[in-house]
């Protein structure tokens, strides 16, 4: 079944996974029916976001079925609307990324606005935002619950959020989340593959609110395909999960 | 009294986890207007991405600026060039390899930290830093059973009581004071020659930890022994 993977790294991070090339990366996604992955920059993710989000452009720039993610840093907020500014107006750019718990900051902090504001009026195109129902990399406080995700696209009614990893540990948080607000979605990507998770988002939420995404091509990709392939839901939903939705809500 | 400083913790490059300028150039400047003579520093890119490239980009900037004393990292999370990266930097004369166990989600306890420590770092006896907040007691049990220099950076107040036992017991344990220190308290457990300065430079201001020891009611020669005198003998620079 071909899908669309909304939630592919670009690079390393701190654990044993081996980065892999552009080439390994395409020759995986051909493997696997996988059609198109937008892609983001792991070091903008876990360092330099400005330097992250220029290498990932320079690495998909040849190849029609990859796309990219603006990686932003709400530390940084005057630095990320400049990066939406560079990246958002090329085609090749589908969407913003931010993780809270890396950054150690809540995307729906007040302050951060207008860095939203851009991504929802101008450039009206999604966010995918890191959700999990817990403090991760040794933070005491969370940044990234999926009640915060709920905030922030209350305040941004015309932004497409979605909640990378749906959640995590805590997806059902998740899903009731995006049961609150039309403009928020749920990514199944998750290193959690709790039965039946896709299948609960399906029914509670309907099928056009849940998205599919690798996690990574190289490691991730089989084992997040599986679980839709296993989910407990039709086929037409399945494409849907793992394609359609993508392409409606991305334009691509 | 004019003396030579030597600051044991700064760093360099992109600091994501806080809006924070840490340029190199930063770096230098703060060094010069607080008449640091020379810094150990480390690339951030090494700790939060990629410690290869991390090293290759520390090593870069001592060579361009001598007054830089290039520290050396590896992720035992990330386990793969580990082993191999660390025994690099020792061949090629690292007189101190930091650790960053708070933001890379490991502990010293563990297998691959432990692996590291015996094949590779404590043959070499090359000079070790490692946060207060993997526990000064473990610090000091892992630190009891090798000859390396050991300095234990970031002590918070609720360390100190901690430290000083350790320090008593555990010869090669030292501590870096950028958190606050007690100086004159210190120096009266265990001497002043086991307090190292830092600055956390530039995420950290450089006069809150000169000012510490300014104030201090020690002599002029153990203000100097913190301000550089013992990072210079521990490290052989």
């Amino acid at each position: 079944m071909k899908c669309i993977d909304v939630h592919a790294y670009y690079g390393g991070f701190g654990f044993p996974g081996q980065a892999l090339t552009i080439a390994e990366s395409l020759a995986f996604m051909e493997q696997h029916e996988v059609e198109r992955a937008i892609m983001m920059s792991s070091m903008g993710i876990q360092y330099d976001f400005v330097a992250g989000n220029a290498e990932l452009a320079e690495a998909i720039a040849p190849f029609d079925n990859l796309y990219g993610y603006v990686y932003i840093n709400m530390h940084y907020p005057e630095l990320s609307l400049k990066e939406l500014e560079k990246y958002l107006t090329s085609d090749k750019f589908v969407g913003g990324k931010y993780n809270g718990e890396y950054c150690r900051a809540a995307a729906c902090a007040e302050e951060n606005r207008v860095v939203f504001d851009l991504l929802e009026k101008r450039y009206r195109k999604p966010l995918l935002l890191h959700t999990w129902g817990l403090p991760e990399h040794g933070n005491v406080v969370a940044y990234s619950l999926p009640s915060q995700a709920l905030e922030l696209a209350q305040q941004h009614p015309e932004l497409a959020v979605i909640m990378g990893h749906m959640g995590g540990t805590e997806w059902m948080s998740a899903i009731r989340a995006a049961a609150a607000a039309p403009n928020l979605y749920t990514d199944m990507q998750s290193s959690i593959a709790d039965r039946d998770k896709v299948g609960v988002a399906v029914q509670m939420l309907g099928a056009e609110k849940v998205l599919f995404g690798s996690g990574s091509i190289g490691w991730g990709l089989m084992k997040q395909k599986g679980a839709v392939l296993a989910a407990d839901i039709t086929d037409q939903e399945k494409h849907m999960v793992l394609y359609e939705n993508a392409r409606r809500l991305f334009g691509i | 009294m004019n003396r030579e400083i030597v600051d044991a913790s700064t760093i360099f490059g992109f600091w994501p986890k806080r809006k924070a300028d840490t340029a190199l150039d930063t770096l230098l400047r703060l060094m010069e207007e607080n008449d640091i003579s020379r810094a150990c520093t480390i690339s951030a890119r090494g700790i939060f991405y990629d410690f290869l490239e991390g090293n290759r980009e520390t090593w870069a900037a001592a060579v361009a600026h001598p007054q830089l004393i290039p520290v050396g990292t590896v992720n035992p999370c990330r386990w793969i060039g580990c082993l191999d990266e660390a025994q690099r930097l020792i061949d090629q004369g690292s007189k101190l390899l930091r650790f960053f166990p708070q933001y890379q989600e490991w502990h010293i306890g563990q297998a691959p930290f432990r692996k590291l420590l015996r094949d590779v770092l404590a043959p070499s006896g090359v000079a070790l830093m490692i946060p207060a907040v993997m526990g000064v007691t473990a610090i000091g049990e892992m630190a009891a059973k090798i000859s390396n220099p050991v300095i234990i950076d970031a002590m918070r107040y609720t360390h100190w009581a901690e430290a000083a036992v350790v320090m008593q017991d555990v010869p090669n344990v030292f501590v870096e004071i950028h958190l606050g220190s007690w100086l004159e308290w210190i120096k009266a457990e265990v001497g002043a020659e086991r307090v190292v300065f830092g600055s956390n430079a530039p995420l950290s201001y450089i006069p809150a930890s000169t000012a510490q020891i300014e104030y201090a009611s020690v002599s002029e020669e153990d203000k100097a022994l913190v301000y550089g005198g013992n990072l210079r003998r521990i490290l052989g620079v």
